[in-house]
């Protein structure tokens, strides 16, 4: 295994807190969410939704058919390679987009049609309806020259599509890679997690006591990843260095964890040992977190394990949703500005955890970190699918 | 980075049945010898084709423990039969009434995980889809998983199902060239699987390196991409282009910046594997029909250009 260190020199993000990195930071800052119930979509499920607002998605380059998820992927890795750029980063020659639905969303707008023995619109599939419709946007407006890839693990693309990105800097032939991912609302994605009574009409409560299931939500986020010596040879700046990164299988259940959390305590394990990292040295753990019942007594029965009940917890899902492909990426992003921050942002929706969480969750207003913090973000999904990130003080 | 290929199984059609025109579907999947009942009732289409070549190719390699394989699958359109239904239960009961069996099925990587499931397999599972390049995309991170992670060996597992209702609304909507294309694309069902390592294992079948990248809107830079991707395919090397968007395109620029006659670049035509399971079951046709010698398989989409370099060992 190549040691190489990954550098972060640029972040974006989309969300339900609003457009831009800023609006993401200022709402873990302050906490105030902004769950609405879903409009957009005419089914007969109530449920509470975290919509990114229609700025997340009026990007100047895209057509009209150009898929949502596509649309939150661009806005978010735009303001990444621009952030990136300011920093002194070229263009990047290697992307990797992390996606649940892809283009599903244009998908069902021409098969409810069909069923309703309606003509539908003609559009590219190839171009705007696959699952690599998003990054396929993303690499004609970046004008990305390079290997391109496309990651759908489902709630874990995103922190897949980073790990990978930092995989192909460790095989040397790239100097710089955009990952990260994304995911629009669709009818498939709301009526399936009501199916699996996942979801309710009450807002997401993280760890708590009482966990009405998860709030949906929709955004992106992305990382600009460069070898770390690079970057330090020519004297630029960096945000965080991507420490490791750790991926395993449940081997139990499609849509359940083991009640123990093993497949989560084995990618932890591995992030860690890419890492070099003792268990003492993680400060902060941006959790999965989706709030529901047996998730999250999974999640912190693995991170007990550990860490022990002290390392203070919080999920970005109590403010922005559950982005399902785009979590692992805005996380991401939200580790990154905790280490900008030196700040722990509080756990939305839940001020104490549930018995059957044994461990801490950060409190209303927030927690200082050490100087050079060391910070986990895990990310579960369907399939026993699960990546965990670490990320350190540059 | 080359890897080598310690096993590989084919599940398809002009495999276990002969080539069709149009739409080609299996009319048998043998998944109840290589999964338990219990586990293979919740099996979509696409992991029971996908199942079945892995445990070929498992079977090929000699691998005493798939538990410790790394898995990486790759599909254009997962599990088409099951979006299907879910968008007629989505459209007919608006939203309220799904099947909730249905639902995990819908991810892409629900034939990876019933995998790991089915192995009791802990390590690592990527699943990537980048439309008809998807099995050149899989069997690329297969390579940067192997290169960036303390697994020794890969699961590469790489299909996709044929299904003549979902071809068939696509190409009433109109949905761009696909209409115009549908003969050639000939949707031929197919799965093939390859365990793969860093160095020769104890069955050595060749070695493969493959990759997707966007190239320039010229499509200039195609030999540049292949030598980055430290391919060099010799004097005697089979070339062979997939038919479908552009690959006439391909074909032509390949021979010029290859500096070879454009005859010496075969085009994989109907019936030959034109969608992303093609690939794989061009690569498959090439590995039993040869005992000696090396094929190229390129493909284009859109803007990006696919390639596996495949050496008989």
């Amino acid at each position: 295994v190549r040691k190489t260190q990954i550098a972060i020199t640029g972040i974006g993000a989309v969300s339900a807190a609003g457009p831009g990195v800023d609006r993401l930071y200022r709402g873990l800052k302050r906490a105030k969410r902004v769950f609405t119930p879903n409009r957009r979509f005419d089914l007969d499920i109530d449920v509470t939704v975290g919509a990114a607002s229609g700025e997340c998605f009026a990007f100047h380059d895209c057509a009209n058919l150009d898929s949502p998820t596509g649309r939150l992927c661009l806005a978010a890795a735009s303001e990444c390679s621009s952030d990136a750029r300011h920093r002194g980063s070229g263009p990047p020659d290697g992307l990797v987009v992390g996606t649940s639905t892809g283009g599903q969303l244009l998908n069902e707008e021409v098969v409810f049609p069909l069923l309703g023995a309606r003509t539908p619109f003609s559009f590219d599939y190839r171009g705007q309806g696959c699952m690599a419709a998003p990054t396929r946007l993303v690499a004609r407006a970046l004008e990305i020259v390079g290997p391109v890839q496309t990651v759908s693990t489902a709630c874990t693309s995103s922190a897949n599509a980073i790990a990978l990105g930092a995989a192909l800097l460790k095989n040397g032939r790239l100097k710089r890679v955009i990952a990260g991912g994304g995911d629009a609302l669709c009818r498939t994605t709301i009526s399936g997690f009501h199916a699996l009574e996942l979801t309710g009409e009450k807002m997401c409560a993280p760890f708590g006591p009482e966990r009405p299931g998860m709030t949906l939500g929709e955004g992106a986020g992305f990382l600009m990843l460069e070898c770390l010596d690079d970057v330090r040879a020519e004297g630029r700046e960096c945000l965080a260095e991507l420490l490791g990164f750790g991926m395993s299988s449940d081997a139990h259940h499609m849509t359940a964890p083991p009640d123990d959390g093993a497949g989560a305590e084995l990618a932890m394990s591995r992030a860690l040992k890419m890492a070099g990292l003792a268990h003492g040295g993680v400060h902060h753990i941006n959790a999965h977190g989706t709030g529901t019942r047996l998730n999250d007594a999974a999640e912190a029965a693995a991170i007990n394990r550990l860490f022990g009940a002290d390392v203070p917890v919080m999920s970005c899902k109590g403010l922005v949703g559950h982005t399902l492909g785009g979590s692992g990426g805005i996380e991401a992003v939200a580790s990154v500005l905790a280490i900008r921050e030196r700040r722990a942002f509080e756990n939305i929706g839940a001020e104490v955890p549930g018995e059957d969480c044994p461990i801490s969750l950060v409190p209303q207003g927030g927690l200082d970190l050490p100087d050079r913090p060391v910070i986990l973000s895990n990310s579960f999904a369907f399939g026993g699918n699960n990546c965990a990130l670490v990320f350190g003080a540059p | 980075m080359r890897l080598f290929v310690h096993g590989f199984g084919v599940l398809g059609v002009g495999f276990d049945q002969p080539f069709t025109q149009g739409i080609g579907r299996l009319e048998k999947i043998p998944i109840e010898q290589h999964a338990a009942l219990a586990l293979r009732r919740r099996f979509g289409r696409l992991s029971k084709l996908i199942y079945t070549a892995a445990s070929r190719a498992i079977a090929d390699a000699g691998v005493n423990d798939p538990s410790k394989l790394a898995v990486v699958g790759s599909t254009a359109m997962g599990e088409v039969s099951v979006s299907l239904d879910l968008l007629a239960q989505i459209h007919s009961s608006k939203g309220k009434t799904l099947s909730p069996k249905l639902v995990p099925n819908s991810v892409h990587n629900s034939p990876a995980g019933y995998l790991s499931i089915g192995y009791e397999n802990h390590h690592p599972s990527l699943t990537v889809s980048q439309g008809w390049l998807s099995a050149e995309a899989g069997l690329a991170a297969a390579s940067d998983l192997l290169t960036s992670t303390s697994c020794e060996q890969v699961l590469v597992v790489s299909g996709d199902e044929a299904d003549p209702s979902w071809v068939g609304r696509l190409v009433q909507a109109g949905a761009a060239d696909w209409a115009e294309n549908l003969e050639q694309e000939a949707f031929q069902e197919c799965a093939a699987a390859f365990v793969l390592g860093p160095e020769p294992g104890g069955r050595n079948l060749g070695s493969l390196s493959a990759g997707v990248e966007r190239v320039s809107p010229d499509q200039q830079g195609l030999a540049e991409m292949l030598k980055r991707n430290e391919v060099l395919p010799g004097r005697e090397a089979e070339i062979r282009v997939r038919v479908g968007a552009g690959g006439a395109d391909l074909q032509e620029i390949a021979a010029g910046e290859l500096g070879i006659g454009r005859d010496q670049i075969h085009l994989d035509g109907p019936g030959q594997g034109t969608c992303q399971a093609g690939a794989m079951a061009s690569l498959a046709s090439f590995i039993i029909n040869n005992r000696s010698g090396e094929l190229l398989l390129l493909g284009r989409e859109i803007d990006e250009v696919g390639f596996i370099h495949y050496k008989i060992a």
